[in-house]
């Protein structure tokens, strides 16, 4: 029984599995399926609720969905008070033409998944600005969504392939490898980030911010995972296999990486998806004290600094839809991460 | 000459509470077609020997010769090492890596040395798994879904798969049951033949090693106290170990502390030995008391 079909037995983990995908789909065609740009702003719409689409009319019978547009007076507060023009139908399109994007990276189109001709549908309200938060959701996934497996790869590469040396080899490279970790695993992680970004020039640009975030995070995160894979590879390599590989005259590079780490997997599966909700949340936290992705480009970070007061969120509740967003995929990899550990026990395999 | 020479080999391994005298001074031959075994209690370095004859330790002082050629340092040496001899360990549940089917662990061992593909190696590995009394069915099966004797047969296979001159067996019968221990003997007796093997039989069970060996070398602590041929050895047994050794295959032992040698210096076996006297604080000489029959004792 493969991987996989193991994996299928468990329904939760391919439900969290199946959404994953959905949010890295729907991540990577943002454009397509976003009505708008995640800087279209609209003033006469700022803090405008969530649209309603109606599917039915007056008379119960099903057409076309169709939204209503908003109207808001001001209350003693000089809050906005939205609401509907009951009279006045606008249909949703699908398919509609938008502003204009490469989807992809390759084709030039104009084609959106759904819209409307006039007036402003808003599938999870707007913010301040009257920007559309589900459309600035689904770019904010990108960098929330990538960020994770991106600083996963390279903190992961680097923590078990210095883990493994240091582990397989012992003596004075071990003696080195893991001095060298404890001085990395003495800063304070969140602390070093915040001084690390604080010493780059402000302005710079979202993109090198967000390269910089990566290093940093993975820097960061390496270290304490080489100390564990150390100590497995170093019970590991006592095992008869690896003597056998030995004096069969495999290379110690073929050793390490085919006998040894493959060993640490139901390890490392599980402290993989463990870790990259640590990397979302670090870029989330980054870019919520306003040191990360900056305006006017989306994070799920940056999103969530509107939510900083309570009034806000009283008021606006939807302004919390980065925070749900965070809390599912962070959730996804945990549930996801404890299945893959059951999975990648070869001693589980005996159905 | 000998096809395997190990001259005055030393190895110490410094401890917190002093130095353990694992190999102090073993001098061995292995000779061709022959199956040379080592024999001793748990603990008394035969498994140190084995892996310094492989080059996974270093000795301290001493050489070892493959048919002439020093291999003391693998590195000089690895491939004439690594082609020529292979090892068999004693718990088959720890030989083979967890995941890998016993396909890929053969593919991985014929890979090593040569550059051919899966499928033309295939009919290859079914043969070498045949000629160790395994069928095709187990092919795909990961080592926790073999018993130890299959897994026992298939880390045999391994060793062999490179057509290697020397097996080191270390131990490879004593964590199974009787009856599957005698047909590997079997089956290792079997391939000798076939192949002009030649046996590094390391065991504690002198019953086994009388079926099987042809040079018995008994080893206590770090020494090796008597050797010669098997009909020698178990006809006429002189260093009080081995007779020891023979009495407790019978059952008929007394009781003895089980506590390694401390002594750099003289006979380690005198603080057991009931002739013990003064003189076996010097160095016991080697005495040839028949052809090719050693024995490391004052009182011979």
């Amino acid at each position: 029984m493969n991987f996989w079909q193991q994996f299928k037995r468990n329904r939760l983990a391919v439900t969290m599995f199946r959404l994953l995908l959905v949010l890295y789909v729907l991540a990577i065609l943002a454009d397509f399926f976003a009505p708008y740009h995640y800087d279209d702003d609209d003033v006469m719409h700022a803090w405008a609720p969530p649209t309603r689409i109606h599917f039915l009319d007056i008379k119960q019978k099903v057409i076309t969905p169709y939204i209503n547009p908003y109207t808001f007076s001001t209350n003693e507060y000089y809050r906005r008070i939205y609401s509907v023009e009951k009279n006045v139908l606008i249909p949703v399109r699908f398919f509609v033409k938008g502003f204009k994007y490469n989807l992809l990276g390759i084709w030039s189109t104009d084609i959106h998944l759904f819209g409307v001709e006039n007036g402003r549908i808003y599938l999870l309200g707007a913010d301040d600005r009257g920007r559309d938060i589900f459309s600035r959701l689904l770019y904010g996934s990108r960098v929330s969504l990538s960020i994770g497996l991106i600083g996963v790869a390279i903190s992961f590469s680097l923590g078990m392939i210095i883990g493994g040396i240091s582990g397989y080899f012992g003596g004075w490279i071990d003696t080195f490898i893991m001095r060298v970790v404890e001085m990395i695993m003495l800063l304070p992680g969140f602390y070093f980030l915040l001084a690390l970004r604080a010493s780059f020039p402000p302005e710079m640009d979202s993109r090198q911010v967000y390269l910089l975030i990566i290093v940093i995070l993975s820097f960061i995160g390496w270290a304490s995972l080489a100390r564990v894979i150390r100590g497995m590879v170093l019970s590991i390599k006592e095992n008869e296999f690896v003597f056998a590989a030995r004096a069969l005259g495999l290379t110690h590079f073929r050793i390490i990486t085919r006998h040894i780490l493959p060993n640490t997997f139901s390890y490392v599966s599980v402290a993989i998806c463990l870790s990259i909700p640590g990397y979302i949340i670090g870029e989330a936290a980054l870019s919520f004290l306003g040191l990360g992705i900056q305006e006017p480009y989306a994070s799920w970070g940056n999103m969530l600094v509107l939510s900083q007061g309570i009034v806000t969120i009283e008021a606006y509740p939807w302004v919390l839809a980065p925070g749900v967003a965070i809390l599912i995929t962070t959730m996804s990899f945990n549930i996801i991460g404890n299945t893959l550990r059951d999975v990648f026990d070869p001693k589980r395999k005996i159905l | 000459m000998d096809l395997l020479d190990i001259q005055n080999i030393k190895k110490y391994f410094k401890q917190p509470w002093g130095i353990n005298y694992a190999l102090d001074g073993v001098d061995m031959s292995i000779k061709e077609k022959a199956t040379t075994a080592l024999v001793g209690e748990s603990g008394c370095g035969k498994t140190t020997l084995a892996k310094t004859i492989l080059g996974f330790y270093r000795p301290d002082s001493g050489k070892i010769l493959f048919k002439g050629e020093d291999i003391t340092d693998v590195k000089t040496n690895n491939k004439l090492v690594r082609e020529n001899i292979q090892i068999v360990f004693q718990n088959p549940f720890l030989s083979f890596n967890p995941r890998y089917t016993a396909f890929a662990t053969l593919y991985e061992a014929v890979r090593a040395m040569n550059n051919i593909s899966k499928k033309e190696v295939r009919g290859f590995l079914v043969e070498s798994l045949n000629s160790v009394g395994l069928g095709e069915e187990f092919f795909f099966r990961y080592p926790h879904q073999m018993s130890g004797g299959e897994l026992q047969r298939l880390s045999i296979a391994r060793a062999l798969i490179n057509k290697p001159k020397i097996v080191i067996l270390d131990e490879p019968t004593s964590s199974l049951d009787i009856s599957t221990a005698v047909n590997i003997l079997k089956l290792l007796a079997k391939l000798q033949q076939e192949a002009l093997l030649s046996y590094f039989f390391i065991s504690h069970n002198l019953k086994l090693v009388k079926r099987i060996a042809h040079y018995v070398f008994v080893m206590y602590y770090g020494k090796i106290v008597e050797y010669g041929l098997k009909e020698q050895i178990y006809g006429f047994p002189r260093h009080p170990y081995t007779k020891l050794l023979l009495d407790a295959c019978e059952y008929k032992m007394k009781d003895y502390p089980a506590s390694g040698s401390k002594h750099k210096q003289g006979c380690v076996f005198r603080e057991i030995c009931p002739h013990s006297k003064d003189i076996c604080g010097n160095e016991p000489e080697k005495t040839e008391i028949e052809p090719n029959h050693f024995v490391f004792c004052h009182f011979v």
